[in-house]
């Protein structure tokens, strides 16, 4: 296999399937990037096994082929280079020479016939889906996945397709996201499937604002199309918890605050914050809302905003991060708050279909 | 009650022909009475392969089972282990596809790993089974007990099953005896034969490890990035370390089998572990009244339970060879 490729054309590809693979593998074949050469196209593929990315870039092949070459390294060596063009010739055992001006290097790498393929998707249901729209969804609910370990269910996104609806959800017990599209497809195509979080991740890093992404979900698996790259990973299997009980009814209060005003101030007060008292409390007054922080052993914060409030006086108290992490994601300039007491859920919601659950916490005085 | 391997395979048969397979059973029995191939029997069944010649649950491994046992320096189950069990059973693997976990040896599960286990143990992810098996299930914590059907296997017929070195093992005893070699040199003698035989079999271990982390190295020696080979050189040595082990709690066992046939011969039993050593064990249970032979069995016991510990083992030994043949 030979071919010349554009050293800044490569290391984005590279860089593309690179986040997959892991630095302790199971075997040494997954820590490689396969490299097929094709007519005018290089495909990269990576795989830990559960998910698998594979990209496109065109390059010049002089002779066609493929093998694999240790991706981290591969990405160290392209992104060193200077921009130009970059020459790599790999011999029948495996030992890749790579030039570029006066810059030579010789890599080994393995068979690809060690390389696990990714799974094909013959019978399965089929979405298309606006990349933009997706890639909204993502950011508003993926901060809120699970990272304990131990409760698997949530270690991911949960996707309902159901009448024309594709509703994604993230919780982790203690605050839940939700977001509703309108997507069309045929009734016999809806399914709920939970997608983990690698994939997420790696599905956030390829959407882009522009054209589609088709998804394919077989029964164990979902694929990703778009932009000539596919991703591939494996389901969780299991029931994800009913979360449309933990949405609250009517609420007594809806309060309108402007969203970045509300992020700086919970941002500052939050500095006071400790691992013992890890708290802020809001105190709603007629126009004004106090947004304080105290811990004993570090001191104390307050913030006053002017607000539209008419209602009685209340208090209710938040995790800092949990109440940032929906407005660092959301654009709008204006979010409701609704609240029933000081001991109900929170809700944070826009002018579109979203939905922040957020518990609150119990403080003394 | 226990059943042979095969009546065992034949009700679980059974069982899933009603539609009644529980989703984790515990299969115990001593070395030798087909554990490992009737675990690999219903993996088999389950998932509608069962013809074809047996091959070992390891040649199983994929994405539908995962196999776990002992790898670690003190011959244990660590927490991550299981942890990455667990991860594998909650990922689909699609439609009428059974997913298994076998923990080999899991009497190895040191406690926190097998408090972890209990959750999945009690509720595995649908589509899932798990298969413990052990020799020794009375190491268990009670709650893992009853979260499994237990399934007891009887010995294989004719006694224990036993090996060359077993077989070194068992003549020593029956020289020691017959030559009537008594007191602190007669026991330093025997533990002399027995320290000289695990020697042997650890350096084989360690030889076979060497071969199998060299055809590794051959192959991957100059394209692997990172650590890999270290950590293959790593692995190999931990795995020599806890052979080793293994192989030290089986010659163990012989030591109190030979005693435990005495036992049952001066109370008339017939199923003897080591028949072939009938006439000599018999002479030892007239020599040695009851009392006599119990106590030297719990000295060899005891040696095992220190064993366990972080003690010198050459200390250990000696103190329990001179209690138990002196």
């Amino acid at each position: 296999m030979k071919f010349l490729i554009d050293r800044d054309a490569f290391l984005e590809a590279l860089q593309q399937v690179q986040h997959v693979v892991s630095s302790r593998t199971t075997l040494p074949i997954l820590s490689n990037v396969l490299i097929e050469a094709d007519g005018d196209t290089l495909k990269l593929t990576t795989t830990d096994l559960d998910v698998g990315i594979s990209g496109q870039v065109k390059a010049q092949i002089e002779r066609g082929g493929a093998t694999t070459l240790p991706a981290r390294k591969l990405v160290m060596i392209i992104r060193e280079l200077n921009s130009g063009e970059v020459s790599v010739d790999v011999d029948s055992d495996n030992v890749a020479s790579v030039r570029n001006g006066p810059s030579f290097f010789k890599i080994i790498g393995l068979d690809q016939e060690e390389f696990p393929p990714l799974a094909s998707f013959d019978e399965a249901r089929e979405f298309v889906i606006e990349q933009a729209k997706l890639k909204d969804a993502l950011r508003k609910t993926a901060y809120a996945i699970s990272t304990d370990e131990t409760r698997y269910v949530l270690n991911g996104i949960y996707w309902s397709f159901k009448d024309n609806v594709l509703t994604l959800v993230a919780t982790d017990g203690r605050r839940l996201a939700m977001v509703e599209q309108d997507v069309e497809f045929p009734k016999s195509n809806e399914i709920n499937v939970i997608i983990p979080t690698k994939a997420i991740n790696e599905l956030q890093r390829l959407l882009g604002d522009e054209g589609e992404v088709r998804v394919r979900i077989s029964d164990s698996q979902v694929s990703f199309e778009l932009n000539d790259s596919i991703l591939v990973s494996k389901l969780i299997e299991g029931n994800y918890p009913n979360f449309r009980q933990v949405i609250p009814g009517e609420a007594k209060q809806r309060i309108t605050l402007e969203r970045e005003v509300l992020f700086n101030a919970v941002k500052r007060v939050a500095i006071l914050t400790s691992d013992k008292s890890n708290s802020i409390k809001l105190s709603f007054k007629p126009d004004m809302l106090q947004i304080s922080a105290n811990s004993p052993e570090i001191g104390e914060a307050h913030e006053s905003l002017h607000i539209n409030y008419k209602g009685p006086v209340l208090s209710i108290a938040f995790n800092p991060e949990f109440l940032m992490a929906p407005l660092r994601n959301l654009a709008q300039d204006e979010v409701f708050l609704d609240l029933i007491d000081e001991m109900s859920p929170g809700v944070l919601k826009i002018d579109e279909p979203f939905i922040y659950v957020l518990m609150p916490m119990r403080v003394t005085n | 009650m226990s059943f042979s391997a095969d009546k065992a395979y034949e009700l679980i048969a059974l069982a899933r022909e009603h539609g009644r397979l529980a989703h984790a059973y515990l299969i115990a029995g001593p070395e030798g009475a087909g554990k490992r191939a009737l675990a690999e029997r219903i993996v088999r069944l389950v998932n509608d392969e069962s013809a074809g010649e047996l091959t070992g649950i390891d040649a199983l491994r994929g994405p539908l089972v995962h196999v776990v046992r002992p790898e670690s320096k003190s011959r244990r189950i660590a927490i991550d282990a299981i942890r990455e069990a667990e991860h594998t059973l909650h990922l689909s693997v699609g439609e009428g596809r059974t997913k298994f976990v076998i923990v080999d040896d899991c009497d190895r599960m040191g406690q926190e790993a097998e408090n972890a286990f209990l959750k999945t143990l009690e509720e595995p992810p649908k589509a899932s089974m798990l298969l413990l098996i052990t020799a020794q299930p009375e190491q268990l914590l009670d709650t893992i007990l009853s979260r499994c059907i237990r399934i007891y296997l009887k010995g294989p017929s004719g006694g224990m099953a036993r090996d060359a070195v077993a077989d070194q093992l068992l003549e020593a005893l029956r020289h020691h005896f017959q030559s009537g070699a008594r007191g602190i040199p007669g026991a330093m003698g025997l533990m002399g034969t027995f320290t000289e035989l695990l020697k042997e079999e650890k350096t084989a271990i360690g030889k076979r490890h060497e071969v199998a982390l060299k055809l590794e190295v051959e192959h991957y020696r100059k394209t692997t990035e990172g650590d890999w080979l270290k950590r293959r050189e790593d692995y190999y040595e931990v795995l020599t370390v806890s052979e080793y082990l293994q192989c030290r709690s089986r010659l163990l066992e012989f030591l109190v089998a030979w005693y435990g046939d005495a036992l049952r011969q001066q109370a008339g039993g017939r199923e003897l572990d080591l028949p072939d050593y009938a006439a000599a064990t018999a002479a030892l249970a007239g020599q040695l009244d009851g009392g006599e032979l119990d106590r030297r069995i719990e000295e060899i016991e005891k040696l095992r339970a220190h064993l366990n510990t972080n003690v010198n083992e050459t200390l250990a030994l000696e103190v329990a060879f001179v209690r138990a043949f002196g």
